[in-house]
């Protein structure tokens, strides 16, 4: 199994002022992601098959995206995919 | 302020990794806590110095007294250097000759120590400043191509200035022509100045174009006819009055001609002194089009036109570059409506298709107050 990559972290501009809302954007992928959909039929006696909505399952992904600050700040997570995640805090 | 977040992800099966990204807090460009630590010196040198020999060359902690430097060779870099220059017409530092590429100054200082109205801080091209005061002089940093012909229109300046600080320019009056001007009553200050090529670089810079009290020819006095100490010129009031001294009254009769022209708000943060024809960039083209900086995270103040383009008119193929996240106040003199309808950026022609210059949103360039601006012109 191997570690997650972070390809990218962003913030979303250079220069903040004191107080100001910050944007973290963090892209992640895992090569050992997987993501298992499974759709399941039934036939009857007559052959008739009723399909139903596939559902699907992430093996390994990502537990956790835990940014920590220097000077310290609060992140609070606004936005997640599996391949993104997008904190904001107030620039200290 | 630099701001670092480390960022740690970790997946269901307890594998992490992490990786850390950097911003400032703050306006980013140095602060006079920073300012005060560049040009420690601890040599004294007090002829005109030429470098010109050694590739590689590091000098540290010179300070070259009433010595001008000139560069003639690569790969030299100068650290906590003071530069004040001789006394004659030429910048205090020289990076004209052709041979001389990838100059480097780090945290040095240029301050004139003969005040004479031709005297710029830097002139030429191929060159890096990261940390850097420049004061008292003319124009501050002045980028021109020696031996420029029109077949090199669009030349690589190599131009990098990484949190400069180009403030406190020298207003003079003559009669002309004379050393100031050609044909103006007034010193034309620039803290930078462009006249062709491509690619330059501004990083947090702070430029004030606003000119220097009590230098130069510019004296102010109470009503009462006392001549102000330079703490307490500084200290006045927004609102109070900037009396010059009277035309003629100084030794050699300085003031040659009232020094600036009002331009009625009677306000400094409005720009009462910040005319005629200061700027902190004044962009031309007399060496082909001045085009693709890179201008971001920089502060600037004053000027009559605070970034005067003027002179430097879109031309086919030609693209701006880009400025972001820069922040101005709204003291240029040339107020469009009065107060706060100031004239800030001012691009000639048709660059605003052929720029990226965000006035909304992520990368925005605002007044100080983060408000969006007023007076862009492209």
């Amino acid at each position: 199994m191997a570690a997650p990559v972070i390809t990218s972290q962003t913030y979303g501009k250079a220069n903040y002022q004191p107080g100001e809302l910050m944007t973290l954007t963090v892209n992640h992928t895992d090569v050992d992601r997987k993501i298992v959909s499974t759709t399941t039929s039934v036939t009857d006696s007559t052959g008739a098959t009723g399909v139903g909505s596939p559902t699907t399952v992430v093996i390994d992904g990502a537990a956790s995206v835990t940014p920590v600050s220097t000077p310290a700040v609060a992140w609070t997570l606004v936005a997640a995919t599996l391949n993104q995640s997008v904190f904001t805090a107030p620039a200290p | 302020m630099l701001f670092s977040t480390t960022t740690t992800v970790t997946d269901a099966g307890g594998h992490s990794t992490s990786a850390t990204v950097t911003c400032t807090v703050g306006s980013g460009v140095p602060t006079e806590a920073e300012i005060a630590t560049w040009g420690a010196t601890t040599t004294t040198i007090t002829s005109n110095t030429t470098y010109s020999s050694t590739t590689g060359q590091t000098v540290t902690g010179v300070h070259f007294d009433g010595a001008r430097v000139s560069f003639t060779g690569t790969d030299i870099t100068l650290v906590d250097c003071v530069i004040t220059g001789d006394n004659s017409a030429s910048p205090l530092v020289s990076v004209t000759n052709t041979a001389a590429r990838r100059i480097k100054l780090v945290r040095c200082v240029l301050r004139p120590k003969y005040p004479r109205p031709e005297t710029d801080g830097i002139r030429g091209q191929n060159f890096i400043m990261e940390d850097c005061l420049i004061e008292n002089t003319t124009d501050g940093v002045s980028l021109v191509k020696s031996g420029y012909t029109s077949a090199q229109a669009g030349y690589a300046t190599g131009v990098e200035l990484h949190r400069v600080v180009v403030r406190n320019l020298a207003r003079w009056t003559g009669t002309p022509p004379w050393a100031g001007h050609p044909t103006d009553t007034v010193t034309h200050n620039d803290c930078f100045v462009q006249v062709g090529g491509s690619g330059t670089v501004l990083d947090r810079v702070l430029f004030d174009a606003r000119p220097a009290l009590q230098y130069g020819h510019v004296l102010l006095q109470s009503a009462a006819g006392v001549v102000y100490t330079r703490a307490q010129a500084y200290a006045l009031a927004d609102t109070a009055a900037r009396i010059s001294v009277p035309i003629g009254s100084q030794p050699g009769g300085w003031p040659v001609v009232a020094p600036w022209v009002s331009n009625g708000t009677g306000k400094w943060s409005t720009g009462e002194m910040s005319g005629t024809d200061f700027s902190c960039m004044m962009i031309l083209s007399s060496q082909g089009p001045s085009t693709d900086f890179t201008v971001t995270g920089c502060e600037f103040h004053g000027g009559e036109n605070m970034i005067n383009g003027g002179g430097n008119p879109w031309v086919t193929g030609a693209h701006m570059g880009t400025w972001t996240d820069n922040r101005c106040d709204r003291s240029q003199a040339n107020q469009g409506s009065g107060g706060n309808d100031t004239n800030t950026y001012r691009f000639s022609g048709n660059w605003a298709s052929h720029i990226t210059f965000p006035l909304t949103g992520p990368g925005a360039n605002t007044y100080l107050d983060g408000a969006t601006m007023t007076g862009v012109q492209f």
